[in-house]
């Protein structure tokens, strides 16, 4: 019958998944996820471990094609609402407010997937909080600094967002409860 | 005879028409084909509250087919069987058969051998609910 290329492959999903809760779990450390990835960018290997037709997407700024966006299941939600918002880094954040829960249920707070140039070169984040010895780095290029400010209007613990900064191989993931200085 | 007819055609005949049928052709899949179990869930006509009445083995599958010179057809298909491999079949032959392309009463005949089998079930049926019928009228009103 008709085979399935990665990342739409069960073991490749699932491998993804394992190696996006690694980077969750210490924060600011680049995982790379082209094993996985197919012929896409990390960050559709990211939506299809993470995404079903349980959670919500919203695609900002349009990055998926059809036929990706059909296979990932997830229904469509607004931008403030959406479990997963997927946002093109190097645009200003202009008209996107994702969830960031409630003190009732901070679970709700989005999961904002910004697509940049690099990740692992270019400026360099200050990273300290939950999961880091000390303080850590991230290198990364292309992000429009608006999002930084941004990050920093809606994060505060336990509400806020958290966010996975993909490009075409690699992620690094930094939770809202990570202080971030750009 | 429908389109579920499909479902109760022979699995290998079917995996083997749809095989043919994507011979020289591109699939693709809209939805990653899955198979496993659906939670049916009710509604409680009087206080409206909803329960679940059960699991059901389902897989289900949407692709479409390009053809060099036809173009392209999409089909889909739900089965009560969870057998991804199967619904992706029959999704094709789905594809095929709405498209009106050649092979189309290929699937067709298969449809209707699925719905010789359904006749055939849908009879045993009914001859099971036919011995458990209770007539309900007083005695010595009864039904001619």
């Amino acid at each position: 019958m008709i085979e399935l290329d990665h990342p739409w492959t069960a073991d490749g999903q699932r491998l993804a998944f394992r190696a996006v809760m690694e980077a969750w779990s210490r924060p600011g450390t680049i995982v790379d996820l082209s094993a996985w990835s197919g012929a896409g960018r990390a960050r559709l290997a990211v939506l299809a471990g993470l995404c079903d037709a349980a959670t919500t997407l919203q695609d900002a700024h349009g990055l998926l094609g059809e036929g990706d966006r059909s296979r990932l299941g997830a229904p469509s939600a607004g931008a403030n609402t959406a479990a997963f918002v997927l946002a093109d880094g190097t645009r200003p954040p202009a008209g996107i407010s994702p969830s960031r829960g409630t003190l009732m249920a901070p679970e709700l707070g989005a999961t904002l997937l910004l697509d940049c140039q690099a990740v692992g070169e270019g400026p360099s984040l200050r990273l300290s909080g939950p999961g880091i010895d000390g303080r850590g780095e991230l290198r990364v290029l292309g992000i429009d600094p608006a999002w930084w400010t941004a990050r920093a209007a809606w994060c505060a613990f336990p509400l806020g967002i958290d966010l996975i900064l993909c490009d075409a191989r690699r992620i690094a993931c930094i939770p809202r409860s990570i202080a971030v200085e750009a | 005879m429908s389109d579920a007819d499909l479902a109760l055609a022979p699995r290998q005949a079917v995996l083997a028409l749809a095989e043919s049928l994507m011979s020289g052709r591109r699939i693709e899949h809209l939805s990653l084909p899955q198979e496993g179990l659906w939670l049916l869930q009710v509604e409680e006509p009087v206080r409206r509250d909803g329960w679940f009445i059960g699991e059901v083995p389902v897989g289900q599958a949407c692709v479409a087919v390009h053809d060099a010179s036809l173009g392209e057809a999409r089909g889909g298909a739900v089965l009560l069987h969870a057998d991804r491999e199967f619904a992706t079949a029959a999704a094709v032959c789905d594809a095929v058969v709405r498209a009106n392309w050649p092979g189309s009463d290929e699937v067709l005949q298969l449809r209707a051998a699925g719905a010789v089998l359904r006749a055939e079930a849908d009879g045993v049926r009914a001859a099971i609910l036919t011995r458990t019928r209770v007539d309900f009228s007083e005695l010595g009103q009864e039904e001619a």
